[in-house]
């Protein structure tokens, strides 16, 4: 172990390997003492305290809905602690400044344990090639050179046999949001790469809110309808359907303003099948829910506004399709529009209170008093969040929920609300080179169905896979994929049906994975590139769809190990395969070591031509640097649509109007020759998904589980680090008389399963969620058994990868059954990391 | 490679939960980590009639952990006195707090404590209530083991006030012939200590010898700024009179500690 | 290494000044600071706990600051909120008393109950005499080590890592006696709230009078 790293180790007070040489000759009683006594708690001399450490601003960097400060404090290049945004580290700023208009930017307990991610166990720090079998975790270090002429040679061997769609681009943003630093499928590095390349598969569809996408799209002809966060103290009611600010940030500051929205005398609705946290900080009025049966009460509730006549009528004349017949386009007349869907008009079934309560368990009379709370109280939120729309017609519940926005005229307005995405704020969010090579692609299908395709290929219809339309020869082929890329992802533990993954990626030539950490994915790869982290890089952060500012995120540290950026990785890749300069045009052939030079210039090109050009900003590109948090101050809150109410312009939709009329969906002659396979309707309606509480399916499978997103981790990302660990558990909550009926208590081990996968976990029985609903939060890092059983509780072994037509995951739509088990569950990330401790042995003497 | 794996586990295993090692689990079984902690045996009922061998199955390193002979500063346990260790009746090296209470001379003489005299359950899930209408365990916040049904009863104040004398036990007690059976209580709630979780006997053979004895639990180790409410028995020739300050207090021990 | 020397034993001969000093009588300090927490409005998010094993290089094991979930209620009239508490910076401490080796102490300005575990034995008695789980051993070290109300921060003149990591700004520290009569400005109470000094669960606040307020939940309140 090199000096630095002892040093650090000590200095984490984490050193685990001294330890077990301690405890291994039987001291395990006696407690280490060790020499070093930097940075250690309450160390007596030296303490560095934060004012004689080094001060570099920054920001957390991983997938989650917003973005937040982080200031490290260094000695020599460890970071030795982190802070957060405390009102000092912009123009003009002092120590505790956080006011309404310029909030703080405090990090959550994710971004506050990034120092233990850093210089965690599982940190990749060179290179590695597989030696074991696909999944079993065996690798052999090996030189960048040895790797990448691995990469590029089999690259071209793969494109030569299996043609331009051989691989599969399945970078995500994992590692992404940076202005430069990028990994999603549009504008990432990899899909640069694979593009350039000539040999390239696109993943469309958002794990998270494709469904959601959808329906803004379709609606509002773009998905920025957010509003910025401080919108929320102006509401005076707000309905939070499906979403739980406590556990997903959606800016960075929303969970406050609703606080300050609470104290100003807002209410608060959760529709929901569980009491979250959420609920309880803002005392909110819980309607539990079954779920997937969203759109039908949001129908009912329409139903009892209109029946009452409490719609804003003038609004709907004024500025929406299809609300109604006087709101149908001429090339609709006389054909459904949703208020004759709604009042059964069209056919024969009027979408009451009463109908709804059958569907949703919500009672008819919980539906009529929210409908009238929300149609008669200005101005209110309807937040409808994407956790409903992940499911079978998830986009239908999206959809209907911007119709009720928009019959109560709540759209444009301050403390109203549009969402849907919520994408707020526009950044100028790339500092990419600017040419046409970024999202070059040979087919793209649906990403979610990868494994289906490459089980099934050449017999796949495309419905089965989401194919994107061509306006080539090709459309309509599915592709062959020999291999995938991973890049800021770990999909193959997030993507549905874990289990059909598991069969299909033995068919694969070639898997690569870049990460900064060995996650399960990387277990299957055949080489594990090493990335460096945003702290060992230079970038930009932005906001997440929420958020009006910029952090400044040097490299606070070097690269660790042998890491490199993914620029560097790719850059270098691309010049051994003949593109290098189309790759990257500032960099040199020596990128690869020297890269700091060539991304200051990106870096400032960008806020110089873009920031400062088309943001009135007028601070220049060091004095950013300097400061480290530019925040923009606005004088009224950013509200989405407020142009397109207050000041007549159009919608992007094609009529210019919002439409719950969708008149791309109506016109569509043939679904079958869309990416959406399946009929859509052009309003939204309910329909019935494939599994749900009130399907024959739940006779042999009774509970519904839900797999929200949880708080102790970004999706999979920090599911290893031991501070969060200490303060969760993966655990399957069910509620209490549902227990009582089969003998369940908490902390019992419980193996719960359907057709497609069984996994093993804890219980947690509570009063807070609604009988026959079972919960499991997405993302923990997969364990098999010998059985294939799943030791680690991740959920995505029961999902199911049938698509929604929308293109909306079914993450929420799953039937299950459970019972007390024998069976071991492996929490701990104690035991992932002896599961990996073949890979990441950074030395000999262990 | 397996093994070292394996050792690996097992020392992260403790470094995280640091009451429990790996240990043959005896009439338990065997259990992993994960059951081992939701056991019944630590939860109510099943805990009131666990033994402290039960509890040290699991548990060992609260006793086979000892106090450094000198902290990394260099301060010596040997040379290491606290004010309340400088009364007469305490004796001994610097323990630790379990063994001080449970296997030290003194503890075995005047005390009969068990482990679950303290800690009558856990909740490995919060260390509070789960469910604070259905599943009251009655610990307190962020402790297993509330100090003002347990530590309490040993660790008060000296109630001088009530007694009637004029000040503190340290001020007054040269007034008293420093003696606590002698002056007031070879008369007045004699009955006194005839609890399981007390050797009484032994205590008022100890006090005879040394009044520090009585103070030392009395005031003399005092951590609480308020008093245990002792129950009031009768005592041979008790007027019947109750003061104002006793008229809430029961007249018997809690049922669990009663001599049978 | 013979500045380290030195430094251990001016350590140790401070240490036994502050023993003697200490008996009954605790430390009135010039200004008691102390926490406030609002259990309704916290979301529970445990920042200040990360931010708090971060401040102080804690592994997995010792939590100084923890934020307790309590739930109750029937489905589906349920009701949840959270506690959340580290040291509460007695103003009677009953570890304070209990130590052998004069490693915890209160101060004089401030009233925190500061600990120097470099001093420390290991003997638990602290850690048991605590009516609220402050001091926590490390079983890595075999130290009993606590929040000291990050006093290198209160002396750079801010406030502790988990108050600055309170994204709701519910969490915060201030001279508790303002606190409890509601003079301090502060994020952490809303407009007409009053805090109180006990809720459901906390141990008799009378044991040793900590440093801390709370605005309740309505099912916390204790009559």
């Amino acid at each position: 172990m090199s000096d630095k790293l002892k040093w650090l180790a000590d200095s984490l007070n984490m050193n685990r390997r001294n330890f077990l040489k301690t405890t291994a000759v039987g001291a395990a009683t006696t407690g280490l003492v060790t020499a070093k006594k930097d940075a250690e708690a309450f160390a007596y001399e030296p303490y560095p305290k934060d004012d004689e450490l080094e001060t570099v601003v920054t920001s957390c960097a991983h997938n989650c809905g917003s973005r937040h400060a982080l200031i490290a404090h260094k000695k020599g290049d460890v970071i030795v602690r982190l802070s957060t945004d405390d009102g000092r580290f912009q123009k003009d700023g002092y120590f505790g400044k956080d006011t309404e208009e310029e909030p703080q930017l405090r990090g959550c307990l994710r971004g506050r344990s990034y120092r233990s991610r850093i210089y965690s166990q599982e940190r990749l720090l060179y290179p590695m090639i597989r030696v074991g079998a696909r999944g079993e975790g065996k690798f052999k270090r090996a030189s960048w050179d040895e790797a990448l002429d691995l990469v590029a040679g089999k690259m071209l061997d793969i494109k030569m046999k299996y043609g331009p769609t051989a691989l599969l681009d399945q970078s995500y943003a994992g590692a992404s949001w940076g202005v430069f630093h990028k990994s999603d499928q549009i504008a990432g590095l990899l899909g640069r790469f694979l593009g350039l390349f000539g040999c390239r598969t696109n993943s469309w569809s958002v794990p998270s809110y494709q469904g959601t996408v959808f329906s803004s799209t379709q609606t509002f002809g773009s998905i920025e309808d957010g509003n910025e966060d401080d919108a929320y103290a102006y509401s005076k009611l707000i309905i939070m359907w499906g979403w739980n600010p406590a556990y997903t940030f959606h800016g960075g500051n929303t969970f406050y303003y609703m606080r300050l929205a609470k104290q100003r005398g807002c209410k608060f609705v959760l529709i929901d099948p569980q009491y979250t946290d959420a609920a309880s900080a803002y005392d909110a009025w819980w309607i539990p829910i079954r779920p997937n049966t969203d759109a039908a009460m949001l129908a009912g509730m329409a139903h009892y506004i209109f029946a009452n006549n409490w719609q804003d009528q003038l609004f709907i004349n004024k500025f929406v399709q299809g609300m109604d017949q006087g709101t149908m386009p001429e090339w609709g007349k006389g054909g459904e529009s949703f208020k004759d869907y709604i009042m059964g008009f069209s056919d024969g079934i009027a979408k009451t209170p009463e109908w709804a309560a059958e569907i949703c368990g919500v009672p008819a009379e919980d539906i009529k008093k929210l409908a009238k709370m929300y149609a008669l109280t200005k101005p209110a939120a309807l937040k409808a969040s994407w956790a409903p729309g992940r499911n079978a017609y998830g986009e239908q519940y999206n959809r209907m929920a911007a119709a009720l926005q928009a019959m109560t005229g709540n759209i444009g307005k301050l403390g109203g609300c549009a969402e849907g995405i919520g994408k707020g704020w526009h950044a100028e969010g790339s500092a990419l080179p600017e040419d046409p090579y970024s999202n070059i692609y040979a087919q793209a299908i649906k990403s979610d169905r990868w494994a289906h395709c490459v089980l099934n290929f050449p017999n796949l219809k495309r419905e089965e896979i989401g194919l994107w339309p061509r306006q080539d020869p090709t459309d309509g082929l599915p592709p062959l994929i020999k291999g995938i890329f991973w890049q800021g992802s770990n999909w193959f533990n997030q993507l549905t049906n874990i289990n059909k993954e598991i069969k299909a990626i033995n068919n694969l030539e070639l898997v690569v994975c870049n990460d900064s950490t060995i996650t399960p994915s990387g277990l299957y790869a055949d080489v594990l590139l090493p990335v460096a982290t945003h702290f060992e890089r230079h970038d930009v952060a932005l906001p997440w769809y929420k958020g009006h500012y910029y952090i400044h995120r040097p490299k606070v540290i070097e690269p660790m190990g042998e890491s490199k950026t993914d620029w560097q990785i790719y850059t270098e890749l691309a010049y051994r395969l003949g593109f290098g300069p189309v790759y990257n045009p500032r960099a040199k052939r020596d990128y690869f070591h020297y890269n700091d030079a060539t991304d200051e210039e990106y870096l400032r090109y960008w806020w110089e031509s873009k920031v400062m050009a088309h943001q009135h900003v007028e601070m220049s590109w060091d004095e950013f640097k300097h400061y480290g948090i530019y925040k923009f101050k606005m004088d009224k809150p950013h509200v989405a649509f407020e142009d397109q109410i207050k000041k007549g312009k159009p919608f992007k939709t094609p009529s210019g109007k919002i439409e719950i009329l969708s008149t791309p969906l109506a016109t569509t002659p043939d679904f079958a020759k869309t990416q959406f396979g399946y009929y859509i309707p052009p309003i939204p309606k309910w329909i019935e998904p494939w599994e749900w509480l009130g399907h024959q399916k739940a006779v042999k499978y009774p509970f519904h589980m839900i797999t929200p997103h949880p708080r102790w981790r970004t999706h999979s990302i920090f599911n290893n680090i031991p501070w969060l660990r200490e303060t969760y558990e993966q655990e399957i909550t069910i509620n209490a008389s549902d227990a009582k009926k089969r003998g369940i208590k908490t902390g019992d081990t419980i193996e719960a399963w359907n057709d497609r996968g069984k996994i093993v976990l804890p219980a947690y029985v509570t009063e807070r969620c609604m009988p026959g609903v079972v919960v499991v939060h997405e993302g923990s890092w997969l364990d098999l058994d010998e059985n294939g059983v799943d030791r680690s509780g991740n959920p995505d072994f029961l999902t199911d990868d049938n698509p929604s037509p929308a293109g909306a995951f079914a993450y929420n739509t799953i039937l299950v059954d459970f019972k007390k088990s024998d069976l071991d569950h492996r929490p701990g990330w104690d035991k992932l990391a002896t599961s990996r401790s073949h890979v990441y042995r950074r030395d000999s003497d262990m | 490679m397996k093994n070292i794996a394996k050792t690996f586990a097992l020392i992260i295993a403790v470094l995280c939960t640091p009451f429990v090692q790996a240990a043959d689990t005896g009439k338990f079984g065997n259990l992993d980590y994960e059951r081992a902690r939701w056991h019944p045996i630590h939860f109510q009922p099943a805990i009131n009639e666990a033994t402290n061998e039960d509890c040290l199955t699991c548990h060992q390193d609260i006793l086979q952990r000892k106090v450094k002979e000198q902290s990394p500063a260099g301060v010596k346990a040997s040379e290491s006195l606290a004010w309340y260790q400088t009364l007469g009746v305490y004796e001994g090296e610097q323990e630790t707090f379990h063994a001080r209470h449970l296997t030290t001379p003194i503890a075995k003489d005047l005390m009969n404590l068990q482990c679950n005299f303290c800690h009558q359950g856990n909740d490995p899930r919060e260390e509070a209530p789960n469910n604070l209408d259905t599943n009251a365990s009655g610990f307190t916040l962020r402790k297993m083991v509330d100090p003002e049904e347990t530590c309490l009863r040993c660790h008060g104040r000296h109630n001088s006030e009530i007694m009637g004398i004029p000040g503190s036990w340290p001020d007054t007690k040269a007034m008293f012939g420093n003696s606590c059976t002698m002056a007031c209580h070879v008369a007045i709630r004699t009955n006194r200590h005839q609890v399981s979780y007390l050797n009484a006997d032994a205590i008022e053979k100890a006090a005879a010898e040394d009044p520090d004895t009585c103070y030392g639990c009395h005031g003399g180790r005092q951590w609480y700024r308020i008093t245990y409410p002792y129950p009031r028995h009768t005592w041979p020739g008790d007027s019947g009179v109750v003061p104002a300050w006793a008229k809430d207090r029961p007249t018997e021990s809690e049922e669990r500690f009663r001599l049978k | 290494m013979t500045e380290a020397k030195k430094l251990d034993k001016e350590q140790v001969k401070q240490a036994v000044k502050r023993r003697k000093q200490v008996t009954y009588a605790p430390v009135q300090p010039e200004e008691q600071l102390g926490f406030v927490h609002n259990n309704v409005d916290c979301i529970g998010c445990r920042a200040c706990e990360i931010a708090c094993k971060d401040k102080n290089g804690l592994a997995a094991g010792p939590r100084f600051r923890r934020v307790q979930y309590i739930e109750g209620g029937t489905y589906p009239e349920v009701y949840a909120y959270k506690v959340n508490m580290s040291c509460n910076h007695c103003a009677e401490p009953a570890c304070l008393p209990t130590c052998p080796t004069g490693a915890i102490w209160k101060r004089a300005d401030n009233g925190v109950v500061d600990i120097d575990s470099t001093l420390c034995i290991g003997c638990r008695r602290c850690e048991a005499a605590c009516p609220f789980g402050a001091p926590q051993f490390d079983p890595s070290d075999g130290l009993v080590k606590k929040c000291n109300m990050c006093i290198d921060e209160l002396e750079a003149g801010r406030k502790p890592y988990c108050v600055m990591a309170c994204m709701m700004r519910v969490l915060d520290i201030g001279p508790i006696d303002e606190i409890r009569s509601g003079e301090y400005d502060t994020k952490a109470i809303g407009p007409g709230e009053e805090t109180t000094r006990r809720v459901k669960g906390l141990a008799n606040p009378d044991l040793t009078n900590p440093s801390i307020a709370f605005i309740p939940h309505s099912k916390g309140k204790v009559d």
